[in-house]
């Protein structure tokens, strides 16, 4: 029994410092520019710690350095999705952003309150939820049998409905089927195929909204332009 | 004496510079008009000395495979500059492929050589050797006329197999028309071209039979096209036995959008020699002569633009198409104190026309303020093909002290020959920028804020990397999101209390009526507080307030809300008792009181069993 968990630990530790030397590796390769080879090893590293914030944000950091930006906003964004409260990441999704003509803030509405709503990731927010739910509910019952603490109970309901609605509205933000632009130039047409006319050409790094799939198409609608329309499936990154 | 001397400066000072300026600024450069010609085709090499003076002559290599047969030269002064102009018209000794090799110029002390030239040479069929060596023996004019046929075959011969595809369109066009005197034909080296792919169009007009000189030439008309003039030529060609003159025109064509393409018809009017033998002096000279004016026309050509195919297309690739492109990039200095423009320029040259390319985009330079970048392009007509070249030049900034790199600039073309996309690139640039002198608040650009304190921003880019893979989160938060169970069974719990609450509500008012009651009625030693006691119960039991009411009241109300009469009874004795004791305190004794409270506590008892709220 021993044995056998000193040959786990033994195994983890040699796998932290194989991983350790391979972020190292990266990191070296990034500094002398060698963006590409970076790239490939933080991929492979996302193999062993898949859905890893850091990990996306240093391939979004490579993709922009080797001047993809549709890519390094896909990248970002998922990191942003993992670790909303991040500044590091929330400058590089935002500063993409702009290179491509979007905006992470929407027009009009306070940074402050841009960083409130995402301050929590999904999964945190779903637990705070619950755990004010769960302080309802004892507070409901313990009123219910002993009418005492009722105001209480009334602002914790309160705070329910608050993180009801929050939670609702960010999963939906979060569900939204969203694709990135990844080549340098996507052609919006109005079919999914070719003998369609195109009516528009979307730069690289704009994000867009997914409604439909036919084969290789997608019928996307373009955030803040109002434009609908179908773009092969090829050029678009989906987040 | 200075100023003489200083007067002698400047006087001589142009003279001299132009001298030296001649010594250091020679260019020599060598073209033929074509390199794929038959045996019947004279071949003009022409040699350009740019910025020679005086007395020169360039010296021609051994040319064992052509006959010099006349040479000429031209010299043009522009500015104090001079461009000298050589000519030799050869004629080819024997077919196949021969070298002209460097030509070279003493000048000045130094030599100075051309690039070799490949030519090949094409057997003309049905045309004996000995036929050769005669036309050699004189210079044959270009618009001079040839003996009229005698007869002709039947079917033309063929141009050889071998022969580039223009040369022999044009050769076998020109044989469908040898019963004309005159006539002119059109060829292309490729009628499917890809977009800014250039091809040749081949223009002849031929003529056996004398006509007026200066022949006006009308262009064809082109729809999808560029085209580019890069060679005229004369020369000779022989059809059913017939000797034709031909005055050629080349051009170099690119599609401009996929899809169908035509050249229409060129044109000469031309005044035939015959016609003119009746004519005064005079007459030739003004509108008399145009009436005998007559026209011939090229055939019309149709041409089907490709697109460059999709699959594969680089990020780099702008739209050029052909072969043997070469990219170079370079800056005008190497070091400069941040703030300090630096002039970036990127050459691309190769064989097709750049003209209509896109623009070269820059990375994304971080560290530098980039500038938009502007494109100058130009055709070069060498040798009877297109080069062409475009020039990118940006201009860069640094925009702090440090040394930057201006990474490998990628740029990629379509190879039709090989169906594939080719990719070159320039070589990494390095920029080493001290810090600036020029004002202790550094340099301004009008894009840049001021944030104050002395701080200004110089620039925006990406956050560097994170070294570890362990992005921080709420822990507890993340976990509890995942005991759902627990949601079921804070709900349960809710649910319970709120049916317990609704069905038990009364019950639960009079067990705690009985509990505070016994209580009381324990620690009760006057009739007073075994009466307050039960005064509580029954009206926590039920409802009844009997503290302003009279005994029989009491008693009716309890009935009405459920007490069994025989309680009733009960307490009806028991208060009277606790009445007549109140009234008469003095025959009460602490023991009556607390017989009082017992049977009261039974009566209480009895009530919670067995009353009905």
């Amino acid at each position: 029994m021993k044995k056998g968990i000193l040959l786990i630990c033994f195994w983890l530790a040699a796998a932290l410092s194989a991983s350790a030397a391979d972020l190292q590796s990266a990191e070296e390769l990034y500094r002398e520019g060698k963006f590409a080879a970076a790239l490939g090893q933080y991929e492979e590293l996302l193999k062993t710690y898949p859905n890893n914030a850091h990990l996306y944000y240093n391939i979004g950091n490579c993709y922009f350095k080797m001047g993809t930006v549709g890519l390094a906003v896909a990248n970002y964004y998922r990191a942003f999705r993992l670790s909303p409260r991040d500044g590091d990441i929330r400058h590089n999704l935002a500063l993409s952003l702009e290179n491509s003509g979007e905006r992470l803030v929407p027009t009009g509405m306070p940074e402050v309150l841009h960083k409130l709503f995402f301050s929590l990731r999904i999964d945190e927010l779903k637990g705070l939820f619950f755990v004010v739910l769960w302080l309802f509910c004892l507070l409901g019952a313990f009123w219910l049998v002993k009418r005492r603490l009722g105001r209480v109970t009334l602002i914790v309901l309160a705070i329910v409905g608050f993180l009801a609605v929050w939670y609702v509205w960010r999963s939906k933000i979060e569900q939204a089927p969203l694709a990135v632009v990844a080549a340098p130039v996507a052609e919006l047409r109005s079919g999914p195929g070719k003998n369609f006319p195109a009516s528009a050409n979307v730069a690289q790094g704009h994000l867009l909204l997914i409604q439909d799939t036919k084969d290789n198409w997608y019928d996307v609608v373009v955030k803040d332009q109002g434009l609908q329309g179908w773009i092969e499936a090829d050029t678009l990154e989906k987040i | 004496m200075f100023k003489r001397f200083l007067f002698l400066l400047v006087l001589l000072f142009p003279l001299t510079a132009h001298a030296a300026l001649n010594v250091n600024g020679i260019s020599m450069t060598a073209s033929v008009n074509k390199t794929s010609l038959t045996m019947e085709d004279e071949l003009v090499l022409t040699v350009t000395v740019d910025g020679a003076t005086g007395d020169f002559m360039p010296q021609l290599p051994s040319l064992p495979a052509f006959n010099v047969y006349a040479r000429s030269s031209t010299t043009q002064i522009i500015n104090f500059h001079s461009i000298v102009t050589f000519e030799f018209i050869m004629l080819p000794r024997f077919p196949g492929k021969t070298v002209i090799g460097p030509i070279t110029l003493n000048y000045g002390n130094k030599i100075y050589k051309t690039d070799p030239i490949t030519v090949t040479v094409y057997r003309t069929p049905n045309t004996p050797q000995t036929n050769t060596s005669k036309s050699n023996a004189s210079k044959p004019a270009a618009k001079t006329a040839a003996p009229p046929a005698k007869a002709r075959q039947a079917e033309p011969t063929p141009a050889p197999a071998d022969m580039p595809p223009l040369e022999r369109d044009l050769y076998n066009s020109a044989a469908r028309n040898g019963d004309k005197t005159y006539f002119m034909v059109a060829a292309l080296s490729d009628s499917t071209p890809y977009v800014n792919q250039s091809v040749t169009l081949g223009i002849r007009f031929y003529f056996s039979s004398n006509f007026v000189d200066n022949a006006p030439y009308n262009e064809p008309s082109i729809s999808n096209l560029f085209m580019e003039l890069i060679s005229t030529s004369e020369g000779r060609q022989k059809i059913d036995n017939k000797t034709y003159g031909y005055i050629e025109r080349r051009y170099a064509i690119s599609g401009v959008t996929a899809g169908p393409a035509q050249v229409g018809e060129a044109s000469v009017r031309y005044i035939p020699a015959g016609n003119l033998t009746n004519i005064s002096v005079f007459d030739r000279m003004f509108a008399a002569v145009s009436q005998e004016e007559q026209t011939v026309r090229s055939n019309p050509l149709s041409l089907t633009i490709r697109s460059a195919p999709q699959e594969g297309k680089p990020k780099s690739f702008y739209g050029a198409v052909g072969s043997g492109y070469t990219i170079s990039a370079s800056i005008d200095r190497e070091e400069v104190e941040a703030g300090e423009a630096v002039n970036l320029t990127v050459k691309v040259n190769g064989s097709g026309n750049l003209k209509p390319t896109s623009d070269l985009k820059l990375p994304n330079l971080p560290g530098f303020k980039v500038y938009d970048v502007v494109a100058t392009s130009g055709v070069v007509p060498t040798n009877g093909e297109l080069k062409s070249y475009k020039i990118f030049k940006a201009v860069v900034v640094p925009l702090s002290s440090g040394t930057y790199t201006i990474p490998a600039l990628d740029w990629s073309y379509f190879d039709p020959s090989a169906q594939q996309y080719r990719t070159i690139r320039t070589q990494p640039l390095t920029i080493k920028a001290t810090p600036s002198s020029k004002t202790d608040t550094g340099f301004d650009f009008a894009t840049h804020s001021e944030l104050g304190n002395g701080f200004r921003e110089l620039g925006r880019d990406i956050r560097y990397l994170k070294s570890d893979v362990s992005p921080s989160k709420l822990g507890v938060l993340s976990t509890v999101s995942d005991w759902q169970i627990a949601n079921y069974l804070f709900g349960a719990l809710l649910v319970l209390a709120a049916l317990f609450a609704l069905m038990d509500k009364q019950t639960l008012a009079g067990r705690r009526a009985l509990a505070k009651a016994r209580t009381q009625l324990k620690n009760a030693h006057t009739e007073e507080a075994v009466s307050e006691a039960l005064t509580a119960y029954l009206q926590a039991r039920y409802r009844v307030h009997i503290a302003s009411l009279p005994l029989k009241d009491i008693t009716a109300a309890l009935r009405k809300n459920g007490c069994p009469a025989e309680l009733v009874q009960r307490f009806d004795t028991l208060w009277q008792r606790l009445n007549a004791a109140r009234f008469a305190p003095a025959q009460m004794q602490e023991e009556n009181a607390i017989e009082l409270a017992r049977q009261a506590t039974d009566l209480i008892k009895a009530m919670d069993k067995g009353g009905r709220a």
